[in-house]
């Protein structure tokens, strides 16, 4: 709104206008921030205030996370197969080829695993969650909600971000499991490997750190889905095409936020975990 | 009793309300007549708190709700029950999830009592009858016509009885017939319940129909108010519209007999 009233304003000139057409963009920006983290601080507090139900909670937990297996399931198996072929294209010429299944299994519990976990949780779930609150909003269903004293944060989004927080870990261990075990299966029955060669240096080279950094960056990557389309769903505007602009906007800001989290997460925790192996060594 | 005072709203550069006053007697059905846009339905939500003026107060039965956030809003909102213009129907429950919401969520809105399942049901069955909708308690919304949505999301109020009733064009989109059933729908609920209604419209003879006020807002102010007889009398050229609008509807003979 306030982005309108500026960039609406009579500039004085054209250099003005395009100035206050800067300024405007730049405030809007800085008031869907603010109205995004005050929707986090509302629902939390909806939340810790009184619990949303347990039937709501469980009917997200299937939908988020149940219903998400096979989805994950096969993303995490066919990366962990094209990731073991090209290992062994790429290293057996070298007398590396042992080192697949660590590859595989390094590569998707620190990155492979949570990205694309969440990259198919934003375009099944988080894109229909979007949809829906969209819909919902634009149809006067949430306005209902509220003339019936219901606090749509904490009947609609709270459910929806505990599920969501608590179900992209378990489906990140998940892909991961599925995609060493792809990389198990094309290295020992295509490549003939010997089954204890494809698992013999996992022990010795991954550790427990690695596991934590997946699960770390899964938890953020589900507050990041869940908390960006139920925003852009619950303030969604103007009818089915406003319903469709924000589903799409919800997903790109997703899967930048998560590539760009991705990022700053690989880089901040190995730094600290390098620091606090400095300091107890 | 409903007292509003000094109401302001606006949405960008659109002034929507401009310092509107206005009292609503308990037990009355005022109906606040206007051009479509011209904010009936914001006027509606500010009364019900899911819109915050920029300026001015409403007061229901001395508390001002305009000052109220959170669990002390939903509180008083508890009292009241709106229906809209489209009925807002949850799309993913059947209608007798969508009567027995707000019972499943509150109980009894007096007692604070929750009801069993076969409790819920009783209820639910008997509002579904009063509005004319028995058997339909497993159908989904996407299966009911525009009338039976209607007719659904006033049995969803009617189910909890509220002290308070907010219509938000209720005959809009409907042919004369089912208007006219919901205006039926509209007397009847005041009749058994006994609450105050303000119903949204710009149906003139639904508004005298259900009326025992009227209301004309234009500029962001209620411009004209008076029993319905001395309003259809005002020298105004927007109610000299609606004198003519009555005479060439043929709906008005069924008005004038309910009136008589």
């Amino acid at each position: 709104m306030q982005t309108g009233e500026i960039s609406n304003g009579n500039g004085n000139g054209n250099g003005n206008h395009g100035a206050l057409a800067w300024l405007a963009q730049y405030c809007g920006v800085i008031v869907s921030i603010g109205a995004f983290l005050s929707l986090i601080v509302s629902v939390t507090k909806a939340t810790l205030v009184r619990p949303p139900a347990l039937k709501l909670i469980f009917k997200q937990l299937y939908d988020i996370g149940v219903a998400s297996v096979p989805v994950v399931g096969i993303t995490g198996m066919s990366t962990g197969l094209v990731l073991a072929a090209q290992s062994f294209y790429q290293l057996s010429d070298k007398g590396l080829s042992s080192v697949t299944g660590l590859m595989v299994a390094k590569a998707m519990m620190t990155e492979l695993g949570p990205v694309l976990t969440a990259f198919m949780v934003t375009g099944r779930v988080g894109a229909a969650m979007c949809a829906e609150l969209g819909t919902m909003r634009v149809t006067e269903q949430i306005d209902a909600l509220q003339t019936m004293a219901v606090n749509p944060n904490r009947y609609l989004i709270a459910p929806r971000f505990i599920a969501g927080t608590f179900m992209m870990p378990l489906l990140t261990i998940f892909g991961v499991f599925m995609g060493i075990y792809g990389g198990y299966l094309i290295s020992v029955y295509f490549f003939n490997m010997a089954p204890a060669s494809y698992f013999e240096p996992m022990p010795i080279h991954i550790k427990l750190f690695d596991l934590f950094i997946g699960i770390i960056k899964a938890f953020v990557f589900g507050i990041f889905i869940m908390t960006i389309s139920c925003y852009k769903g619950i303030n969604t505007q103007g009818g089915a095409a406003g319903v469709g602009k924000a589903t799409t906007n919800s997903v790109v800001i997703c899967y930048c936020c998560i590539l760009i989290g991705n990022f700053l997460m690989t880089v901040g925790l190995n730094s600290v975990y390098e620091m606090l192996t400095g300091i107890f060594q | 009793m409903i007292v509003i005072r000094d109401l302001y709203k606006k949405f960008g550069k659109l002034k929507v309300l401009e310092g509107l006053d206005l009292d609503v007697k308990s037990g009355e059905t005022l109906v606040v007549l206007g051009r479509s846009g011209i904010g009936k339905s914001v006027l509606l939500k500010h009364i019900i708190g899911i819109m915050k003026p920029e300026r001015g107060s409403i007061d229901i039965d001395g508390v001002r709700i305009t000052d109220l956030e959170g669990p002390d809003l939903y509180k008083v909102v508890q009292n009241m029950g709106m229906l809209f213009q489209g009925a807002a129907l949850f799309d993913s429950m059947n209608v007798e999830e969508n009567t027995a919401f707000y019972l499943t969520q509150h109980g009894n809105r007096q007692t604070g009592k929750h009801y069993t399942k076969a409790e819920i049901a009783d209820l639910v069955a008997h509002a579904l009858e009063m509005v004319g909708l028995e058997g339909t308690q497993k159908k989904m919304p996407s299966d009911l016509s525009g009338g039976m949505r209607k007719r659904a999301g006033l049995a969803r109020l009617i189910v909890y009885r509220p002290s308070i009733f907010l219509y938000d064009e209720p005959t809009t989109g409907l042919d004369p017939m089912t208007a006219m059933q919901i205006n039926e729908l509209i007397v009847k609920t005041q009749n058994e319940l006994k609450g105050t209604s303000i119903v949204v419209t710009h149906d003139i003879l639904s508004a005298l129909y259900v009326g025992t006020r009227l209301a004309l807002i234009a500029d962001g102010k209620i411009v004209h108010i008076a029993d319905p007889d001395t309003f259809m009398k005002i020298d105004d050229p927007t109610i000299a519209f609606l004198r003519k609008t009555i005479e060439q509807d043929p709906r008005t003979l069924k008005v004038e007999k309910t009136h008589a």
